[in-house]
């Protein structure tokens, strides 16, 4: 839907710029933000703020701004993609055990890693070992991120899968996702197998570190979905 | 009393009778003299009636004038000022003080206001001839500001032709400068071009103005688009700083009080200190128990780079631990403002450091469960 996307821009200046038609307007859908459309959303980082040029901080600093986030600040530790795991781990609003339950995750990953690196002889072994939890997660995240993924699409009483090339904001959401549910699957047989959510999560990390695992299958299934429906590629236009 | 109230309520009536037509709204006392003056035969009867109404409407506005000027006396006496330099300020005030109402409606509530003069001079001459070209579109004035803009938008367009036949592109200083102005609501457009305009023409109108001001050449036209501008007000430079004070023992400090959601945060700056932070008296940050409410606390001085420079003194109440870090980091960053130079405080701004959150648990609606969610479908 490309007029969903246009409430994003749904400042009357921006909509006089577009050039949009009335008519068309009325099918914009209403923000429900108590912040009106003018607000601009904060830069608050500082090294995010040393990165804007002269033109758009002047710019910026004649609008009106949101007030920064309760997830947002200026800590050199601060990680946007972190605070966003946090958020899809979380349920029922209990983000205080979501952030405990992911720092465990952290700190198994931490000790297999180090277990693994004074378990490795020689020097060149240790250098490819990566300690850092956080660098794990980065790029087990990279590697669980689709390119394609596909949409229904109706045509002549069919629907057809039609392969479609997404955005980076959605492939990082499909990422962790996936990441959660499969953390997740077996969670009601802990008794059973005695593993706790941040066993399998930090378990998982590891293995899509390493481009293997549930979540890195999944997302080459979709792909290989994608390859076998790629004769109705055309639909999404035509 | 009966009298006055009378008096108010006829004053009130007599002046709110010429905002409903429109017609009336083109007459003025210029005109009607010159007509009665030069008398002509060819007067068409279109012409005739206007004569009349406007005769009609000067009279009603002298007696309204008479009226509004008795009633003001009479206040001036009640109140027992000098009328002679009683306005309507004074009038609005005696009456809300000697006819108070607890109506909740604006306009229900007894008033007195001076009768409307209209200034607009008559649209066309005694024959009953328009003097705009563009009189009987009905919106003249609008028109005409659309047609001077495209006027300007192909001007433009020649300037640029110009340029380019040199082999040259234009400059940044060619365009105007859009970021120090914005556009002048409805409201203020109706009031620039003295004519009530509808919504469509109004967009229309914003549309053409904007083409023009967005115009790669635009800034030979900028004193034809400022009218139509107004400047934005900055935040940080309107934005008034709390004082820096001295204690007992010499030192300075800085206090500042502010809220988030039902939190209520104050918050004590320290100058030349080291970084020790006290809150609610006997607490230091492990107050909250969540880290996210921690670096909250710590985002304001991280981001001045004050983090082992100052004392903080913080009592908050109210509300939840989020809530309350929220609360105490505005109040933090407010307290900063004056320890650090302009450039900081634009940063700050731009960080969103400087804004109440004004964000709120939505209320519950009737028929939902909450905000949004409906209750559980059920057949019967």
């Amino acid at each position: 839907m490309p007029l969903m996307r246009l409430q994003v821009c749904a400042s009357l200046s921006t909509l006089y710029n577009v050039g949009i038609h009335n008519s068309l307007r009325v099918l914009l859908v209403k923000s429900y933000s108590v912040y009106p459309p003018t607000f601009i959303k904060p830069v608050y980082h500082p090294e995010e703020i040393k990165k804007l040029s002269a033109e758009e901080f002047r710019v910026r600093l004649h609008k009106n701004v949101r007030a920064a986030e309760s997830n947002q600040n200026a800590s050199v530790f601060h990680d946007p993609l972190y605070e966003k795991l946090v958020n899809h781990v979380m349920k029922g609003g209990k983000k205080l055990l979501a952030r405990q339950i992911i720092e465990e995750a952290f700190l198994k990953v931490k000790s297999t890693q180090v277990r693994k690196y004074h378990l490795a002889k020689d020097e060149e072994n240790r250098k490819n070992i990566l300690t850092d939890p956080r660098e794990i997660f980065h790029k087990a995240l990279q590697n669980c991120k689709p390119v394609l993924d596909v949409t229904p699409v109706k045509r002549g009483g069919v629907v057809y899968k039609v392969p479609v090339a997404i955005n980076d904001r959605r492939a990082t959401s499909l990422a962790f996702k996936w990441l959660v549910a499969t953390s997740r699957e077996h969670e009601p047989r802990r008794q059973h197998t005695g593993e706790y959510f941040s066993d399998r999560l930090a378990k998982e990390l590891l293995d899509a570190s390493e481009n293997t695992g549930k979540t890195v299958k999944k997302k080459i299934e979709l792909h290989k979905l994608c390859e076998a429906n790629k004769a109705y590629a055309h639909y999404r236009w035509t | 009393m009966n009298s006055l109230a009378s008096n108010v309520l006829r004053c009130s009536m007599r002046v709110s009778l010429p905002h409903g037509k429109q017609a009336v709204a083109y007459m003025s006392k210029s005109i009607t003299d010159n007509v009665s003056i030069r008398k002509r035969k060819t007067i068409s009867k279109a012409m005739r009636s206007y004569i009349d109404r406007v005769k009609q409407f000067e009279e009603g506005t002298v007696q309204a004038k008479e009226e509004y000027e008795t009633g003001r006396r009479f206040l001036a006496n009640i109140m027992g000022e000098d009328p002679a330099t009683f306005s309507a300020e004074d009038v609005n005030r005696a009456i809300e003080y000697l006819l108070p109402s607890g109506l909740f409606e604006k306009t229900a509530r007894p008033e007195m206001l001076p009768p409307v003069e209209y200034k607009q001079s008559a649209k066309f001459d005694n024959t009953g001839r328009p003097f705009h070209f563009l009189f009987y579109t009905g919106f003249p004035h609008t028109y005409e500001l659309q047609h001077e803009t495209v006027k300007r938008i192909n001007k433009a367009d020649a300037l640029l032709d110009l340029i380019h036949k040199k082999g040259h592109t234009p400059e940044k200083e060619h365009q105007m400068d859009l970021v120090s102005t914005e556009w002048k609501n409805k409201k203020e457009i109706q009031e620039t071009i003295n004519e009530c305009m509808k919504d469509s023409h109004f967009e229309r109108t914003m549309e053409t103005l904007e083409s023009l001001a967005r115009h790669p050449m635009s800034a030979s036209f900028s004193s034809f688009l400022t009218n139509y501008r107004k400047p934005v007000i900055k935040q940080v430079a309107e934005m008034k700083l709390p004082s820096i004070q001295l204690d007992a023992d010499g030192r300075s400090f800085v206090e500042a009080t502010r809220r988030r959601k039902h939190a209520v945060a104050t918050v004590v700056i320290r100058t030349s200190g080291t970084g020790k932070i006290t809150i609610n008296g006997e607490h230091d940050i492990l107050y909250f128990k969540d880290v996210q409410a921690r670096e909250q606390i710590l985002y304001p001085l991280q981001f001045t780079g004050m983090l082992e420079k100052v004392d903080l003194d913080i009592t908050v109440e109210g509300n939840g631990s989020s809530a309350q870090a929220g609360a105490a980091r505005y109040a933090t960053a407010v307290a900063l403002t004056p320890l650090v130079n302009e450039d900081k405080r634009n940063e700050m701004q731009i960080a969103g450091l400087l804004n109440y959150d004004r964000r709120e648990a939505e209320r519950k609606k009737t028929g939902k469960r909450g905000a949004r969610r409906s209750y559980t479908w059920l057949k019967r």
